[in-house]
């Protein structure tokens, strides 16, 4: 008996070997749920955070990604940020040319294929994340690159290849920079570049603070890095505006940044989601500099006033009443907070009565975006999840490195009901970009997870209803028409969106606008309120299909 | 915690068996665990630990010196140590109550809910008509963002204990986790009502009416949680937002100004607050807090952190000192001479007690003390200038031995020609009638400090009384 006993146990072991192999290598052709079906894209994108074993605090951060149509065909493509493995030694060799970053080209049939090579956008540095915009206004999209150290600015030249002119351009930031956001802070028709700085830390600086099984040191250990402006000067180069311009803070940790027109004054203010210090609201005076109206606009801090581990963030009309609202995701054993703007220069914390706080408790949260997956007229809430300690639950039991992301549902009532994902999505994950790929009408995600492969998930569901897209191009604002505003108005509901740089974590997102209409076939109304502060409108426009609107005004 | 324990050790004490009280070794035990108990209610951890051990070798079968032994370790922040002495009191006495209260709330701090959990459970079954168990695993099962459970078990103690306050704010502000806010007013009221003094149901009672935007009555609320305690930085900021709602500009400004310095505060702690999550038992982070805290004045915030060490390490002199500086900040001579004195015992051969000794008998007056102290502090540390300045300082102020106190000062300024000592002999001098080497010594110190206005102000006294003379 007992021979035969270890032999079935040996096949059983196997067969499971076997199983979890194949599981493993095919993850893609298993995730699918009520709301998302993972496509099956080819792509061999594998993330690596650094596994040096010494588990610098720079492992835990990971990386970004972001949906662009770098090659002007209507499709969008994608770029993946990635880490680079890490030595026990200090010494960092970033040549290691089987880890970069990568630019995958949309087939048009789900499949996609790697250009990065051609392309020449593989940064080979410690990569956190990627944003994009078409800084040069010559009709092609432009990608920056935020590295652990030195920052890559690709230049689109419009034959598929990008040119390297961080240099050129002056926008090297020698920090460690995570994300980054184009905006046209001084509305003079040119993107200029906000860039999000961590902490001012080497890998020498590197120390252990707890015992064994948690040496971690957490961002309260180091120094932050004060973020930076630069200011397009129109000519290819950039100018370092970050003090005149009144954002020079040297005590953020800053991780996310959203930048949207949260007064409703025509330009666009900045937030900054920081860890471990105070989160930053920059009010835009329309002069070329900022206020830090934080304290008194109430969004520095949770509702009990303390300080959070601000990782992501996006602004959106969650209500719409018109006004930006801002969720910012955090660290774990604090609720994702959602401010809801007054519209008097305050903001409420909406985080428990919108019920999407409570349940974000035991996460820790990154890339995140309002977006209507369901098309219903009602912008619902994506929240990516995971946690930055591999052994976690080895001393914290309520918590995994693994985590849900959640989805919730706008009822349109103030409050969101947050939807089973399922298990099977269950990741560490980062950065994540916000687009429809398929051009089917309905937002897709795309997910960076941690020392794992990407996921693309294609939305289910938004299809189903009735929707809009709008391509803006700008002529006398900027060519991305970064900061123009939209209102839809179908029977008695307005909804507003704007074109915004930044945003979720360390990734850039479709610069398209996607409204969900429900069973509306017709659009009342489209108000565009372009940066420079020209304002067109469409009326009775038909739905189910992706409109492009080049600004009229051409001086 | 501290009365709750002496309460049930002593209910225990008498439920103990005939059979263990028979004997002499255990009667002995009994009154080790008696001392014990007693230094516990008086947090002398260490003291209490001697007691509690010595209780314990004398009677191995008795399970309570174990639980004792546990509480002092947690009072000392060992937490597996506290662990293991419970976990031993229970292979003794499988069903002790308090032994599985307490192993349930260290679990929780552990955040090992299922072990807490079970633990509570273990109480509940043990003592079903004893309100706190429900009461803890409410705690536990809210921590874990089981609110739905948690409110039954809320409910069940109010059931047993319906006026203990503490239970209806737990239910309150889980209340609020769930968004019932009405109900989450209600309970938190309730609790006010038992306890109008329990600032954290005040507070919470702020924040559930500030998301239901009742501005101006979460204000009342909030005013009084800072009116009780002034360093609540919550409701500070809450409430500072509250004004901001309602358009009280200035106060909201002003409040949040209060945040802010409150939040300062907490930023420069935060770093060690973290290490000491991790390990309750450092030492150097306790004490690094309690400084940051003395710095900004938090006195009570500071001892607690100094009394923390004491409690782990009784004779370290960091923390003895730092909380004679305290009672001396706050012209509490009497406690910090006694600390002082302490120090000198702890730390005999060490000058500084001595000198902080002088120090305080001099502000009581107590003359032979202050001359004692600082002798002895001269001869363990001969090359210090302090003692002699101080001394000396001492002399001048009583106008006593002028001769003396030239002599000592000058010992003082040969070790180190600092202003202050300067300053001293200049006085003494002054006080003899010695002007012209009066000015010259105060002059030497202003040299040195430029700015003391006390030197200048010297300094015209002196040439005054020149004046006069000539």
């Amino acid at each position: 008996m007992k021979p035969a006993f270890a032999s079935s146990i040996r096949i059983g072991c196997t067969y499971l070997f076997q199983l979890c192999l194949f599981l493993w290598f095919n993850t893609a052709d298993i995730l699918a749920n009520d709301y998302f079906r993972a496509v099956e894209t080819g792509i061999q994108f594998r993330h690596q955070p650094g596994n040096s074993g010494q588990r610098y605090i720079l492992e835990t951060v990971s990386s970004g990604c972001a949906f662009l149509d770098y090659n002007n065909d209507d499709l969008l493509d994608l770029y993946l940020a990635n880490g680079n493995r890490l030595s026990e030694s200090t010494t960092i060799k970033w040549k290691n040319e089987l880890v970069m970053n990568a630019l995958y080209r949309n087939n048009g049939d789900g499949s996609f294929t790697n250009v990065t090579q051609t392309a020449g956008v593989g940064d080979t540095g410690y990569s956190i994340g990627c944003g994009v915009g078409d800084y040069d206004n010559d009709g092609w999209i432009d990608l920056y690159v935020t590295n652990f150290q030195r920052n890559t600015l690709y230049r689109n030249s419009g034959d598929g290849s990008f040119t390297d002119r961080t240099r050129a351009a002056g926008v090297e930031c020698s920090s460690w920079s995570t994300s980054c956001a184009f905006l046209d802070y001084d509305r003079d028709s040119d993107l200029d570049l906000y860039v999000v700085n961590y902490l001012d830390f080497q890998l020498t600086d590197h120390k252990n603070c707890g015992d064994q099984l948690r040496p971690d040191c957490g961002p309260s250990e180091y120094p932050a890095a004060s973020d930076m402006l630069y200011q397009n000067n129109g000519d290819g180069t950039f100018t370092d505006v970050t003090s005149h311009a009144g954002v020079l803070n040297p005590n953020g940790k800053g991780l996310g940044i959203a930048c949207g027109d949260i007064d409703n004054d025509g330009d666009p203010d900045i937030y900054i989601a920081n860890d471990d210090t105070r989160n930053f609201l920059y009010r835009n005076n329309g002069d070329g500099t900022f206020s830090d109206v934080t304290l008194l606009a109430g969004v520095g801090f949770s509702e009990d006033g303390e300080v959070q581990g601000g990782m992501g963030t996006s602004f959106g009309d969650y209500d719409n009443d018109g006004w930006l609202d801002l969720i910012v995701t955090n660290y774990q054993d604090q609720v994702n907070t959602l401010y809801r703007n007054d519209g008097n220069g305050l903001f409420s914390d909406a985080s428990y009565t919108t019920l999407t706080g409570p349940v974000s408790y035991p996460m820790v949260g990154w890339g995140t975006d309002f977006f209507d997956y369901d098309n219903d007229g009602w912008l619902d809430l994506f929240v990516a999840n995971g946690h930055l300690l591999l052994n976690v639950a080895q001393f914290d039991l309520t918590s995994t490195y693994h985590q849900p992301n959640f989805l919730f549902r706008n009822r349109g009532d103030g409050c969101f009901d947050l939807l089973d994902l399922g298990i099977s999505f269950n990741r560490s994950s980062r950065g994540t970009a916000f687009g429809d790929y398929d051009n089917d009408g309905d937002t897709d995600l795309l997910i960076l997870n941690t020392d794992d492969r990407p996921v693309l998930l294609e939305n289910r569901v938004g299809q189903d209803q009735n929707w809009i897209g709008l391509k803006l191009v700008g002529k006398t604002s900027n060519r991305s028409a970064i900061g123009a505003r939209v209102r839809l108005t179908v029977g008695k509901q307005q909804q507003m969106q704007e074109v915004a740089g930044g945003g979720s974590y360390a990734s850039g997102s479709d610069l398209r606008l996607l409204f969900g209409l429900g069973d509306a076939e017709i659009v009342d109304r489209i108000e565009i309120l372009w940066p420079t502060g020209e304002v067109e409108t469409r009326i009775a426009v038909k739905s189910g299909q992706y409109l492009t609107i080049i600004e009229q005004r051409v001086e | 915690m501290v009365h709750g324990f002496r309460a049930g050790v002593l209910i225990l004490i008498c439920a103990l068996p005939a059979a263990f009280a028979d004997t002499q070794a255990v009667q002995q035990a009994e009154r080790h665990l008696e001392r014990g108990m007693q230094h516990y209610a008086d947090g002398e951890l260490s003291s209490a630990l001697v007691e509690f051990t010595q209780a314990q070798s004398l009677a191995p079968a008795l399970p309570l010196p174990w639980v004792g032994i546990g509480l002092v370790y947690v009072g000392q922040g060992r937490l597996e140590s506290a662990i293991s002495s419970l976990q031993s009191a229970l292979s003794i006495e499988p069903d002790l109550v308090i032994a599985h209260q307490q192993l349930a709330q260290l679990f929780s701090q552990k955040r090992q809910f299922d072990l807490a959990i079970d633990h509570y459970q273990q109480v509940i079954t043990l003592a079903p008509k004893a309100a706190s168990g429900y009461a803890g695993l409410g705690v536990v099962l809210a921590t874990q963002g089981r609110f739905s459970e948690a409110i039954v078990q809320f409910d069940k103690s109010i059931e047993i204990d319906p006026d203990n306050p503490v239970t209806h704010h737990h239910l309150g502000e889980t209340l609020g986790w769930l968004n019932h806010l009405q109900q989450a007013v209600s309970a938190l009221k309730t609790s006010l009502r038992l306890d109008p003094a329990r600032v954290e149901s005040h507070y919470q009672l702020g924040v559930m009416l500030m998301r239901q935007q009742l501005y101006q009555q979460a204000v009342s609320a909030l005013k009084k949680a800072v009116q009780l305690n002034s360093r609540h930085k919550s409701a500070h900021y809450n409430l500072a937002r509250a004004y901001a709602k309602i358009g009280k500009q200035t106060e909201a400004e002003a409040t949040t100004h209060l945040f802010e310095q409150l939040h300062q505060v907490d930023e420069q702690v935060k770093p060690f607050r973290r290490r000491l999550e991790v390990d309750p038992s450092n030492l150097n982070a306790r004490y690094q807090m309690a400084q940051i805290y003395a710095e900004h004045n938090w006195s009570k915030a500071a001892e607690i952190q100094y009394q923390r060490i004491l409690a782990l390490q009784p004779d370290t002199t960091a923390a003895i000192l730092g909380i004679i500086q305290l009672r001396m900040a706050r012209e509490n001579f009497q406690a910090a001479l006694e600390w002082a004195k302490r120090l000198t015992q702890v730390q005999p051969e060490l000058s500084v007690g001595y000198t902080y000794v002088g120090i305080l008998s001099a502000e009581l007056d107590l003359v032979e003390e202050v001359v004692q102290a600082y002798r002895r502090a001269i001869d363990l540390n001969p090359d210090s200038p302090t003692a002699y300045n101080n001394l000396a300082w001492f002399y001048a102020q009583r106008n006593i031995d002028l001769d003396g106190a030239v002599e000592l000062c000058q010992m003082a300024i040969q070790r180190s020609a600092k202003p202050t000592y300067l300053d001293t002999l200049a006085q003494i001098y002054f006080l003899r009638g010695q002007y012209p080497m009066a000015q010259q010594a105060i002059e030497k110190a202003i040299a040195l400090d430029p700015q003391n206005q006390t030197y200048q102000d010297r300094l015209q006294s002196i040439k005054d009384a020149i004046l006069v003379h000539d």
